[in-house]
């Protein structure tokens, strides 16, 4: 577990240091304007890439195809348009991919 | 203003995080004890990140074995829209003092969006009243991770196919990200560099050459736009 407990204290100081960064670097003077450009892009690039990447291990050219997981994507997506509940989108996007996993593994 | 009459309004401001906080935390303490942690560790991490995208992505570094030099790359980005609130958040904190330290290690999503939208505070109490609402928000927060880890303990097989549950966090932060910016060109580029990517190099480089790729191109697309 002492891996485990690096990498959480690591984390811990990255989540910490980007709130405290704005209180630093503008105590005094006022942002830039390429910094508002660089926080409506990122976000949306940074999560679509982790989306992608949590995908890294489904096998698309063998059964079932990758089809569980782009069901419970597809399922995730319309629920959080539909409800902008996060717990509901991410239970029954899950529950989507367990059950297609069931039927067709 | 009395000490009791500020927390009653403390507790009555941040009753609608207390209703998404507490599930919340136990759906994060109960995946963090079937991924195999112990339920102090999630406790521990909901204490000490306070930060559920984090929480849920560190979940996922063990689940899909990302090296640890992309992986702080990737936290960093993902935790990007903390330094944003922060910037909200200057003139607000201001005075705060004492708990100015607490304050600011504090803000989430919900804790934000409280303190900047439904607030006009009594200045002699302002501060306490900030410092319990962050309190409480994440009071919510450890106390629906303790539950769910327990939870999590208490049933003895891993359920098969929970792993999906990091995959969906991530789709429910990026759907919401695109809705606010209302642009669908971010998605494209992730997925237009993934695939290039998985066909062009080997599967460790695609992360960070996607990311190097995309903010390049997202970053000239604003600027073409801003002078159009």
């Amino acid at each position: 577990m002492p891996d485990s407990l690096l990498v959480l204290a690591i984390m811990a100081v990255i989540t910490f240091a980007s709130r405290l960064l704005p209180f630093v670097l503008f105590s005094r003077t006022r942002p830039p304007r390429w910094v508002a450009t660089v926080e409506t892009v990122l976000p949306p690039l940074v999560l679509w890439l982790l989306v992608f990447y949590s995908l890294n291990s489904v096998a698309w050219r063998t059964t079932p195809y990758g089809i569980p997981a782009l069901g419970g994507v597809a399922m995730t997506v319309l629920a959080h348009r539909w409800k902008h509940n996060a717990l509901l989108s991410i239970f029954s996007g899950t529950a989507i991919y367990m059950i297609l996993t069931r039927l067709l593994g | 203003m009395e000490k009791r009459s500020v927390f009653r309004q403390a507790a009555r401001h941040t009753l609608p995080v207390l209703m998404g906080y507490v599930p919340l935390g136990i759906a994060f303490g109960f995946v963090a004890t079937q991924a195999g942690h112990p339920w102090w560790y999630a406790v521990v991490m909901s204490t000490f990140v306070y930060s559920g995208a984090t929480q849920f992505f560190i979940l996922g570094l063990s689940a899909t074995g990302m090296p640890m030099a992309t992986a702080i790359v990737m936290a960093c980005l993902l935790n990007l829209r903390h330094s944003f609130y922060g910037l909200s958040l200057l003139s607000k904190f201001s005075g705060t003092r004492w708990a100015k330290p607490y304050l600011i290690f504090a803000v989430t999503d919900e804790t934000f969006a409280l303190l900047t939208t439904t607030l006009e505070p009594d200045p002699s109490t302002r501060t306490r009243l900030y410092v319990l609402i962050s309190l409480l928000d994440q009071l919510y927060w450890v106390a629906g991770t303790l539950v769910g880890a327990l939870l999590g303990t208490a049933v003895p097989v891993a359920i098969a196919g929970i792993e999906f549950s990091l995959t969906a966090l991530f789709v429910v932060l990026a759907v919401g990200s695109t809705e606010r910016i209302r642009s669908l060109v971010p998605l494209t580029v992730a997925l237009a560099t993934t695939v290039i990517g998985r066909l062009l190099l080997p599967s460790s480089a695609v992360l960070p050459a996607s990311i190097a790729v995309g903010t390049g191109m997202l970053l000239l697309l604003a600027r073409h736009t801003d002078h159009a």
